[in-house]
């Protein structure tokens, strides 16, 4: 027994002695993190890859809807218009949906006619 | 020693291959779509009370466009939604959905004054009830702050957790990260369409580096033989690995109009031409802020209280994180009781 609790309170330095050096480090590290010099550089280093991919995208894009044209298929931009219309139809479907709802009560009350004198009747 | 690290070992193996290799089972709480629009679902958890015992006004819940809303309904025993329904509320919940390249252009006024009209309109029809209350956490309690100020009606109670409202503190972290000079929004979108997943995760982590690259794991390797430490840590990292994009206008607006120009608390903010003003904001009002949050700093929070017309308003300050506060172990002791109590007195 004591000879596990001592193996327990070596393990328990150690782990001491880690908490304490990563808790320095995570202070230093969240302050150079949020230092503008360090947010100003992370930018610039994301810039070249960024650059590279929009240039890369532009061209598939450019060769894909030329590609597309050609064998008379709907480009990327077709597609995302229509699905954008679709989001439309479905949001007029969902409101004409919601009018018919607040209609059915008044729909499912049984319509009471008034009786008409018989003589204005014939006539 | 020896020993000790042998015993570890061996309780160890079974949990580091579930984490390894599997996804935790997460949102299980039983749940019915009720209506759909584009990708945003509206669900009716099912109540756990008679309706005689319920609370008549339901409640809404709306989380945030960056991550799944499944946080509020994490596993049994720690689910915000199970609490709710055993004290007795009607809950709804509007899940975003993904956005896909065809929702780059989605803009704040879509979610406000689209979206959430007809969810709440489709609420109200379903529950019977007239007046409902809201719930918004992060970006949804900015999302619901919008359209409790541009369509008050029927709304009666409105709660917002680590809500993102006041940005005139130019040296918070995340405000600084996304200033002009240290981050081209316009390049990214420009790329990606909407905003990575990815992009918004590393930036969230990049706000505290050593505890969310490495600090999580050391603590996970510590207790990687007590099975409910396990357990709690692969639910919330099942969780925080299925981020979500940010559709790209919606992005822009949040860095340019909010982050950069402050525009809601200056005053300046319209939506579709409909001017934003807070001071028509008049449901009851409770303002929940974490007291640790290092991604919406209390100070983002507080000012609100001052700007809104709600007589009934009211501030808890709980300890805790951005998502401690309501995810977290002690969160059924320290928060979801005080929400409960607060609620509960303003539901009918």
């Amino acid at each position: 027994m004591g000879k596990e609790k001592k193996e327990s309170s070596v393990l328990g330095m150690l782990r001491e002695v880690r908490d304490t050096g990563m808790q320095a480090w995570a202070e230093a590290a969240k302050v150079i993190a949020s230092s503008n010099p360090f947010l100003r550089l992370q930018n610039l280093m994301l810039q070249p890859g960024l650059l590279a991919a929009g240039m890369m995208r532009k061209t598939t894009e450019a060769g894909m809807a030329q590609l597309l044209g050609q064998l008379n298929l709907p480009s990327r931009g077709d597609v995302l218009s229509l699905s954008t219309r679709m989001t439309h139809i479905e949001a007029t479907l969902d409101d004409l949906g919601a009018a018919l709802e607040a209609l059915r009560p008044a729909a499912a009350r049984p319509v009471v006619r008034e009786a008409r004198p018989r003589a204005a009747a014939a006539k | 020693m020896i020993r000790e690290a042998w015993d570890w070992i061996s309780a160890a193996k079974g949990n580091s291959v579930k984490i390894a290799t599997t996804r935790a089972p997460i949102a299980q709480t039983p749940r019915q779509a009720i209506w759909t629009l584009n990708k945003a679902t509206l669900y009716r958890y099912t109540p756990k009370l008679p309706p005689e015992e319920r609370h008549p006004v339901p409640l809404l819940l709306v989380f945030a466009l960056v991550n799944r809303a499944a946080i509020l309904d994490l596993r049994p025993g720690n689910s915000f939604i199970e609490h709710m329904l055993q004290k007795g509320y009607d809950v709804y919940i509007l899940d975003w959905g993904c956005p896909g390249p065809e929702d780059s252009g989605m803009r704040f006024e879509d979610y406000v004054l689209e979206y959430l009209p007809r969810a709440v309109r489709k609420l109200r029809s379903v529950s019977g009830s007239e007046t409902f209350s809201l719930l918004g956490w992060c970006i949804g309690a900015l999302l619901t702050t919008l359209y409790a100020s541009l369509r008050p009606d029927g709304l009666t109670n409105l709660i917002l957790l680590t809500a993102p409202l006041n940005f005139g503190d130019k040296n918070i972290p995340l405000v600084r990260m996304t200033a002009a000079e240290n981050f081209d929004v316009d390049r990214v979108l420009a790329v990606y369409g909407n905003m990575p997943a990815d992009f918004i995760d590393h930036g969230a982590k990049m706000l505290k580096p050593v505890e969310n690259f490495l600090g999580n794991n050391v603590r996970l390797m510590d207790n990687l033989g007590d099975v409910r430490v396990v357990d709690s840590w692969h639910a919330m990292n099942t969780w925080l690995s299925d981020g979500i994009p940010m559709a790209g206008a919606t992005f822009r607006q949040l860095i340019v109009d909010f982050y950069r120009e402050n525009k809601l608390i200056e005053g300046t903010l319209s939506l579709r031409g409909e001017k934003v003003d807070l001071a028509n904001l008049r449901a009851n009002l409770l303002d929940v802020i974490a007291e640790d949050d290092h991604i919406t700093p209390p100070s983002q929070s507080d000012t609100v209280l001052a700007k809104v017309g709600s007589a009934d308003k009211q501030e808890l300050r709980v300890p805790g994180g951005h998502i401690g506060i309501m995810a977290g172990s002690a969160a059924h002791k320290s928060t979801w009781p005080k929400i409960d109590a607060w609620l509960s007195q303003r539901s009918g």
